[in-house]
């Protein structure tokens, strides 16, 4: 294996491994049934009544998967699939809410505390997040990167013309 | 769609599953926990007449919840009551639930009969765990009016 590989390897196992503790922690105190977790998914204003309380009750549990799953390595394509979603969905969630002027707390983490304010500022950590999933998910070999693409065209043209 | 993109969906299909038949599980198991579907939502609290607050006052066995704007709290409210605003009630809740156990008796208020704020607030708390909720239906104006006691200023 070359250095470079290697270095690769090193990397995506260190986002693998942070991104599934940050869906473990964020999923541990929700895992029970939460009706703080009920009030916060509320206080968005953007699901229907009826799926309130189905989605409060899955949805820690898809993380907690989630997590499991990129931290011990089984099924990453999978679980860094299902985080990319996650993180896309809080994002536009948190988009949303501070385009309304809601002034609401994020339910991410602290559920007990006020916590963290839904502002512009909160949308990096999930960018950075979507961006780590989207990142495994290409080391998978899920997809490739479009440069990947073009570089093996290259090398490809190379060497038939070659 | 190649078998990579195949293989990646059905992981993330399985592990959705394996979620919902666990939260579905631990749900039914764990006592206490929330209601998987969401339940009606409930109706305003039962009204009180002026002598059952002016009692509950007097025994201080109920919180008092005013749901009148925050200008109009300072100007003059119950005392001891806690303002919360019926248009900004989501930023409150967390202080509620730290404040207030669900099995405390809680009497909302605002402008009287024709001010539908505390209907809605009540109901709004109810839905959210609280169950002895009533509703002061004359409000603060008939508190004024009897030459009850009041208090000026911002929420402690």
């Amino acid at each position: 294996m070359t250095g470079r590989a290697r270095l690769r390897r090193a990397v995506t196992l260190a986002v693998r491994l942070a991104l599934g503790a940050v869906f473990i922690y964020a999923s541990h105190d929700k895992l029970a049934g939460s009706q703080l977790f009920v009030d916060a998914v509320d206080n968005y204003r953007l699901l229907p009544r009826p799926l309130l309380y189905p989605f409060a009750v899955i949805l820690p549990w898809v993380q907690f998967l989630t997590g499991v799953c990129l931290v011990t390595g089984a099924f990453v394509p999978g679980a860094a699939l299902l985080s990319a979603g996650m993180y896309a969905m809080f994002l536009a969630a948190m988009a949303s809410a501070i385009l309304r002027g809601l002034d609401i707390s994020c339910g991410c983490f602290n559920l007990e505390a006020q916590g963290q304010k839904v502002a512009w500022v909160s949308l990096w950590p999930r960018l950075a997040g979507l961006a780590g999933s989207v990142f495994v998910m290409a080391a998978c070999g899920t997809f490739e990167w479009p440069l990947s693409r073009l570089a093996r065209a290259g090398e490809h043209d190379r060497e038939v013309k070659g | 769609m190649n078998s990579r993109a195949r293989s990646t969906l059905g992981g993330a299909a399985g592990i959705a599953l394996v979620s919902v038949i666990l939260a579905l599980a631990v749900n039914a198991a764990v006592p206490g926990g929330i209601p998987v579907f969401t339940p009606p939502p409930s109706p305003p609290g039962e009204p009180l007449d002026f002598v059952q607050v002016w009692e509950a006052f007097d025994r201080k066995d109920a919180v008092f919840i005013d749901a009148r704007p925050a200008d109009e709290y300072e100007y003059g409210h119950i005392p001891r009551a806690i303002n919360v605003p019926w248009l900004d009630r989501d930023r409150h809740l967390p202080e509620l639930r730290r404040r207030i156990p669900p099995e405390r008796k809680i009497i909302v208020y605002c402008d009287g009969e024709e001010c539908q704020a505390s209907n809605k607030l009540s109901a709004w708390l109810k839905d959210r765990g609280w169950k002895r909720v009533y509703v002061f239906t004359d409000g603060y104006p008939s508190w004024l009016a009897a030459g009850m006691e009041i208090a000026k200023g911002e929420a402690p």
